[in-house]
């Protein structure tokens, strides 16, 4: 917890520019006693493709500039937990939410909010790397150009990709295409997209599963560099990943739905990753982070 | 799943009760060289000691191993780690043994110095059952008896010192210092006894406090 | 591990690598598929052959009064100038219309439109629709553009111009620029769609830079094959009263004449090859060779286009 937490206020202005400012204004009760500031708040959330229910009961609060990890077996849900929080799930039809996740206070599914705007405040990096087939500059100038952000594209382009850390190795090369970069670069190009729209939070979805050793470790170093920047929430199926690079640590699991053969996720236990992989209070925790199930 | 992590655990686990067993076996001898001074038993011990000191060094590359291979968290983690200690603790408690019996022949026969020594390796040779006795159980409850008895040994400790004071006659310096010696050995027997049981609370409970224990 | 000591000599190794089933059943497939393409170019060279040997006097003979030249009764003067305006105006009214309805609609329903029981029905429906033979949609225009819309387009004519042939011929391939539309977007890779939305594109944003973009050489590529197909009908225009005799004017480029009197290649074809005179059999199959060129240039331009857009991605 860095000591210069309760000294950083909350700015009071969204940092995505001017288009529509989601957040109430702030008052210093955002700082809660050890200088966690929550922006994610998730109150009884469940997750419906039709009449299944894929995730059920969630709660929990994710705070500013930390990395949260999700983990668990395959198929709990936690991907579809992930794409509630910039309301992907949107985009599959048969899918319907319940219960609330609130962002700074504002409920995200509330039918006043549009979910362009969630997206452009939190952003997503997918388990595929997915450049647009364009040139490296109109990958990333794509976000920003359309949002109508202010200042030179080519400023923001070699900003986002310094901070990505991609710049040095695309720099003469931004109007090549995208897909002849190799595969850790091409994911490090959809972080620096994701990064041009300057949102608050980072989602990602497996974000290393698709590379190699090298790759990944680049990518961990990334997430700690921006760390102190951004809000990062990344589901991980490496253990060791979210054991080296999360600051807090969700586990969900399936439960079998005896009547319909179906599973359905659920959140086990969410704690600090040190406790979680030390000694995590739930028997459940603890033979999944060993290995013994899952 | 990871059945043979866990089968490898399992020979850990046996392993380490061996070394236990060799130790007890070389606290009894040391006890019956203090009370007989049977030179073969001398012998015995001082290789029975090179036995221990090897299995030390084999199993503490095991574990190792184990740390490279299987990336252990939670449970697996403290019992590796605790392991690791445990088998220094054994290791140590074998030398001291050994070194009770380096010393024994030098104090001579039926003196109350002998006595008190052997009442003290009588309760060191307890605490040491009761450590391992409650390793082999892992049990809570057995570890925590361990705090109070220790206190025994102080008793008989400040005996020793004031039957020291007390010897006269050329060879005196020499077996108050053998006496010494010895004395000092069991009490840091017993200590180390303590310090297993408290690893085995610490592997238990993970709370940290159980780690800061220290040989006085 | 009992087996392996045994067959770990090389020579043995060889032999066994070397040995193959002799694949009877490959064969006979491979043959029966030579086969099939070699009957399909046999036919096909055969066409041509006897189209280009038909109509080679002609061309080679008075190709640019063959070009420009008008209808008529006798043989040695006939030409398809007229023919050709008409099927280029089709072409143009195909274009105008049915590829900007057609796409759009291709869009609305594969971007847009909720997947529910009435968008599966629609997409039914349009797919029975490719399928309906021309000679309907010949009624269907005669009906509607001639008759209905006469007003619209060509009184003066009672209703049978360019302007009604064109706009049946665009309401026939409609369904197939939709399918073929629909298809191209439906290739185009979810994550694609979903990157654009993960930055904060709107639906619109996303189609119109990434999924657009992405699907281009697919449209196109159906596109100009309806085309294609479209210059080439014959039936729709027998119905809607293309010229087939004389026509006087018919092969000025200018827009008011559109709601005149008109004829088209298909339309020439189809009545020259119904005519006793020996000459037509060669000014027949100089016209055939004179459509397949220009279906030709047309599939050759979506071709490069296709590469084009291809390439960019």
């Amino acid at each position: 917890m860095s000591p210069d937490a309760k000294l950083r206020s909350v700015p009071a202005t969204s940092p995505a520019g001017p288009r529509l400012d989601l957040r109430p204004s702030l008052t210093g009760e955002n700082e809660e006693p050890e200088g966690d500031v929550p922006v994610f708040d998730v109150k009884d959330l469940s997750v419906y493709y039709g009449s299944f229910r894929a995730v059920r009961n969630v709660d929990m609060t994710v705070c500013a500039r930390q990395i949260t990890a999700f983990i668990g077996p395959s198929g709990c849900g936690k991907t579809t937990m992930l794409r509630c929080f910039n309301r992907m799930n949107d985009l599959v039809e048969v899918a319907r939410v319940e219960g609330r996740i609130l962002y700074h206070g504002v409920d995200l599914y509330h039918p006043d909010v549009n979910p362009v705007e969630v997206r452009r405040r939190i952003g997503m990096v997918f388990q595929k790397p997915n450049p647009f087939p364009k040139s490296i500059w109109d990958n990333v100038a794509f976000g920003p150009k359309i949002a109508g952000m202010k200042g030179s594209l080519d400023e923001i382009v070699e900003r986002s990709l310094r901070r990505a850390a991609l710049w040095d190795e695309v720099k003469d090369r931004l109007r090549d295409s995208a897909m002849g970069l190799s595969g850790g670069q091409q994911q490090r190009l959809c972080i620096a997209r994701a990064l041009a729209v300057n949102p608050e939070v980072i989602l990602m979805d497996e974000p290393c599963s698709a590379l190699d050793p090298i790759a990944t470790g680049r990518i961990e170093d990334l997430m700690e560099e921006i760390k102190s920047e951004y809000t990062i929430i990344i589901v991980t199926h490496n253990m060791q990943q979210a054991a080296r690079v999360s600051d807090m640590c969700a586990f969900f699991t399936a439960e079998v739905n005896e009547q319909s053969d179906t599973r359905t996720g659920i959140l086990v236990e969410f704690d600090k990753t040190e406790k979680m992989f030390a000694n995590p209070s739930d028997e459940r925790t603890e033979n999944y982070v060993t290995g013994r199930f899952g | 799943m990871r059945a043979a992590f866990d089968a490898e655990l399992d020979q850990l686990r046996l392993q380490v009760e061996v070394m236990a067993v060799r130790v007890a076996e070389a606290l009894g001898r040391m006890r019956t060289v203090l009370n007989s001074k049977d030179l073969m038993v001398a012998a015995l011990a001082l290789e029975a000691d090179d036995e221990i000191d090897a299995m030390l060094v084999s199993l503490t590359e095991r574990c190792y191993d184990m740390l490279r291979r299987q990336a252990p968290v939670a449970s697996d983690l403290r019992f590796i780690v605790s392991v690791l200690r445990l088998l220094e603790e054994l290791e140590r408690i074998g030398d001291l043994a050994l070194r009770v019996v380096k010393h024994a022949p030098e104090l001579p026969a039926g003196s109350e110095l002998l006595r008190t020594l052997d009442q003290m390796a009588d309760i060191a040779q307890l605490l040491y059952r009761t450590a391992m006795g409650a390793w082999s159980a892992q049990s809570l409850e057995l570890a925590g008896k361990l705090a109070h008895r220790h206190h025994a040994m102080d008793g008989y400790y400040i005996r020793l010192l004031e039957q020291i004071r007390r010897l006269e006659g050329p060879d005196s310096i020499q077996v108050a210092v053998s006496a010494v010696l010895i004395g000092k050995a069991l009490d840091r027997i017993a200590d180390h006894s303590v310090i297993v049981c408290e690893r085995l609370q610490y592997l238990l409970t993970a709370d940290p406090a159980y780690l800061a224990s220290e040989v006085r | 591990m009992v087996a392996r000591s045994a067959t770990s000599s090389p020579e043995l190794v060889r032999r066994r690598l070397q040995a193959g089933r002799f694949d009877v059943a490959g064969l006979v497939f491979r043959v029966l598929l030579l086969a099939a393409l070699g009957i399909t170019l046999v036919l096909l060279v055969t066409l041509l052959a006897d189209v280009l040997s038909g109509g080679w006097a002609v061309l080679a003979g008075r190709l640019g009064d063959f070009l420009t030249g008008r209808l008529g009764i006798t043989p040695t003067r006939v030409g398809i100038g007229q023919g050709l305006r008409g099927t280029f105006f089709i072409g143009v009214f195909v274009v105008l219309i049915a590829f900007p309805l057609g796409v759009g609609a291709a869009i609305y329903l594969e971007e847009y439109a909720p997947r529910s029981r009435f968008t599966r029905f629609i997409d039914v429906n349009i797919r029975n629709l490719a399928g309906v033979p021309s000679v309907v949609y010949g009624l269907l225009g005669f009906a509607i553009f001639v008759k209905g819309l006469q007003f619209l387009t060509g009184p003066d004519a009672n209703g049978a111009t360019v302007v009604s042939a064109g706009l049946t011929l665009a309401v026939l391939v409609l369904p197939i620029v939709i399918i073929t539309s629909a298809e191209a977007l439906r290739a185009v890779p979810e994550n694609l769609r979903e990157a654009g939305f993960g930055v904060g594109a709107t639906r619109w944003e996303v189609v119109r830079h990434h999924v657009l973009p992405y699907a281009t050489p697919g449209i196109l590529t159906g596109t100009v094959l309806s085309l294609a197909r479209a210059l080439g009908e014959a039936a729709p225009l027998i119905l809607v009263g293309a010229v087939s005799g004389f026509l006087t004017e018919g092969d000025s480029y200018r827009l008011t004449e559109l709601r005149e009197r008109f004829t088209a290649m298909p339309m020439i074809i189809y009545t020259w090859a119904g005519r006793p005179q020996a000459g037509f059999r060669s000014a027949t199959a100089a016209a055939i060779v004179v459509l397949l060129v220009v279906v030709l240039l047309a599939n050759t331009v979506a071709i490069l286009l296709r590469n084009k857009y291809e390439k960019r991605r």
